[in-house]
């Protein structure tokens, strides 16, 4: 086997050429996405239009899966199941909470998960007294944080990747305006959100995958699926011995997007795309990164429907900043820090 | 509704970021002014003051901020003298278009080795722990007080350098006549390439007092680039004051628009207020220099 690669310089365009060129020129079999739900939006019009495969991922958005595509199948949770969690969570740690803040960037990703989390919310009875949309690649937050602060809201839920998340939290522990919880999306999940240092405890964030999951071969067995690939044990230390870190989520969905395509590859026992996508439309797996299983529906093929995300936070344990897993309580390994700002 | 407090405090949150896009716009002015080029390397040197900021205070040197500062300012020199020896005085009193394509080519240059080595990633200088001040709800670092602090005494010098000293004399000189000021004894050649790494001089300066407060790309110059454009036309060529006066207009409108329009649409105000003042005013609103 082997991998061609490029970089796409973040670009829709660049993105396109390449991914023409991986087809055309490379003659590659099978394609795995670019980061973010706008580029691969990009590379699945080339890949679906030469009928290749494509497994995407650091790709959530839903709209992809709703074009009409046959070829392209979602690892991550879609977005708009990304933030229901922070919901249920703060129904549950404090009932009292009625009005919500929303912060998001102005991209597709962050915008699916906005309008999904913001017809959830209102469904549950919460207000949204304030709803922004930031520029990609902002970095300056304060006339925002200023008006959230005179909002009267309660909690905010914000973010879209990891630059801007991370800003938005450290001028938010600078500010400190009134708010009791915080939930930014992506930011929080990647490790070196620790960079901010104290400015870091108590932001949550909903994550696709954590090295603390609890995935495992025995699990599978009880709920009847089949156990594919590394435990996450496994993953983690081949990953560190290799890289000298610890994986982050999107390590994680990188590493199983090879691991999806290589099942499909074994269980077709031909490279042939009609056989191997056969499999991917019918297999229901657990491995390190939880359950796969996509879509078949025609209004929606591809989308990733078994995959759970679960809630971390930062918090200081003896001493030292950690990411633990609060929600869902069955798997939380920690009490939440409420309010995050004592 | 907005608040009074609301307001006061974008009113000040916009007069210090102004404070920093004058300064960000200082180098481009005085280039453009003394030398007639317009300087299309400048957001690129801004870049390259964040990433030498970033080199010499988190990885691979640990120095103290204000050394970092400092060292990536006085870098500029060299760098400044660098770029007009190699490329701009070559293709100085030539046609426009070829300044213009020369420090564009420079700016590409070291945009590319910026991207090279460190990717489109931001990157950040945080200093955490850091105290702060509360001015109206809104709270400030020591640091982001300290480097609109710098910022204002910068321009000041500025001005004293260009109005006060036999340097700025010279270089006025040359800006009324360059051909007068050289029978006159002037250096010429010396002067321009002084004045030039003056510009990249600021240019580093200011970006590296911005990597201490924002998240940085080798993109983001260009941003402060374009707001340098605006600047400089509000503001009037080559003045120190008046591209500190234009900054802050820039930054307060960008602010306290953000109160009235959706944010997202905020940094187009700039952009109206120079297409008004070039249909109005093409001088500059404080004059040239």
């Amino acid at each position: 086997m082997e991998l061609v690669y490029y970089d796409d310089e973040s670009t829709s365009d660049r993105v396109q050429q390449l991914y023409t060129k991986l087809i055309t020129e490379d003659k590659v079999d099978f394609l795995i996405s670019p980061y973010s739900s706008g580029l691969t939006a990009a590379a699945a019009q080339v890949t679906e239009s030469y009928g290749k495969i494509m497994i995407a991922t650091g790709a959530a958005s839903d709209s992809i899966f709703k074009k009409g595509y046959t070829r392209v199948y979602q690892v991550y949770t879609p977005a708009s199941k990304y933030m229901a969690g922070a919901i249920d969570m703060l129904q549950q740690v404090d009932p009292g909470i009625k009005k919500l803040a929303f912060l998001f960037e102005n991209s597709k990703f962050a915008k699916s998960v906005a309008t999904a989390v913001k017809a959830y919310a209102e469904s549950k009875g919460y207000e949204i007294v304030y709803e922004e949309y930031y520029p990609s690649g902002a970095t300056e937050f304060t006339t925002y944080i200023a008006q959230i602060a005179q909002s009267g809201a309660e909690a905010l839920l914000g973010g879209g990747h990891f630059q801007d998340g991370q800003s938005l939290a450290q001028q938010l522990y600078q500010q400190k305006p009134p708010l009791k919880a915080v939930f930014i999306l992506v930011a929080p999940t990647v490790p070196e959100f620790a960079d901010i240092g104290d400015a870091a405890v108590g932001f949550m964030g909903p994550s696709q995958w954590e090295a603390i999951a609890p995935y495992s071969p025995d699990q599978a067995k009880t709920l009847g699926l089949e156990w594919y690939g590394p435990t996450i044990d496994e993953f983690v230390n081949a990953y560190k011995a290799e890289y000298g870190k610890e994986p982050g989520y999107h390590a994680a969905g990188g590493y199983v997007a090879g691991l999806v395509l290589q099942y499909a590859l074994e269980k077709a026992g031909t490279t042939n795309p009609d056989k191997v996508k056969d499999v991917l439309d019918n297999m229901h797996i657990l491995t390190f990164w939880g359950e796969i299983q996509f879509s078949s529906r025609a209004e929606d093929h591809g989308l990733q429907v078994a995959h759970e995300r679960i809630l971390i936070q930062w918090q200081k344990v003896g001493g030292k900043l950690e990411r633990v897993v609060v929600w869902p309580a069955k798997f939380a390994k920690a009490q939440a820090l409420y309010p995050i700002w004592g | 509704m907005v608040s009074p407090e609301l307001l006061g405090a974008t009113v000040i949150n916009g007069l210090l970021l102004g404070v920093l896009y004058g300064l960000a716009a200082l180098g481009l002015s005085l280039i453009w002014g003394i030398m007639k080029v317009v300087n299309l390397s400048h957001g690129a040197t801004i870049s390259l003051g964040m990433f030498l900021t970033y080199m010499l205070v988190v990885t691979p040197m640990k120095l103290p901020l204000w050394a970092g500062v400092v060292l990536a300012t006085l870098l500029g020199v060299p760098l400044g003298i660098l770029f007009y020896t190699a490329a701009v005085h070559k293709v100085l009193g030539g046609p426009e278009l070829s300044s213009l394509l020369t420090t564009f080519g420079l700016g590409l240059v070291v945009r590319g080795l910026l991207e090279e080595k460190y990717g489109g990633a931001a990157r950040t200088i945080y200093t955490p722990g850091e105290k702060t001040v509360r001015i109206l709800g809104i709270s400030y670092s020591y640091v982001q007080l300290a480097a609109v602090a710098i910022a204002v005494a910068t321009t000041l010098a500025v001005y004293v350098l260009v109005y006060r000293t036999w340097f700025g004399r010279a270089v006025r000189a040359i800006i009324m006549d360059k051909e007068a000021a050289a029978l006159m004894g002037v250096d010429t050649t010396r002067i321009l390439a002084l004045s030039f790494a003056l510009g990249a001089s600021l240019a580093m300066l200011s970006g590296s007092l911005i990597s201490l407060i924002y998240a940085f790309t080798p993109l983001t110059g260009l941003t402060f680039e374009l707001y340098s454009f605006v600047i400089v036309v509000l503001g009037g060529l080559g003045s120190p004051v008046g591209s500190l006066l234009g900054g802050v207009i820039v930054g307060l409108a960008e602010q306290v628009s953000a109160l009235y329009i959706p944010v997202a649409l905020s940094p187009m105000v700039a952009f109206i207020i120079l297409v008004a003042v070039l249909a109005l005013r093409p001088t500059g609103i404080f004059g040239g220099m």
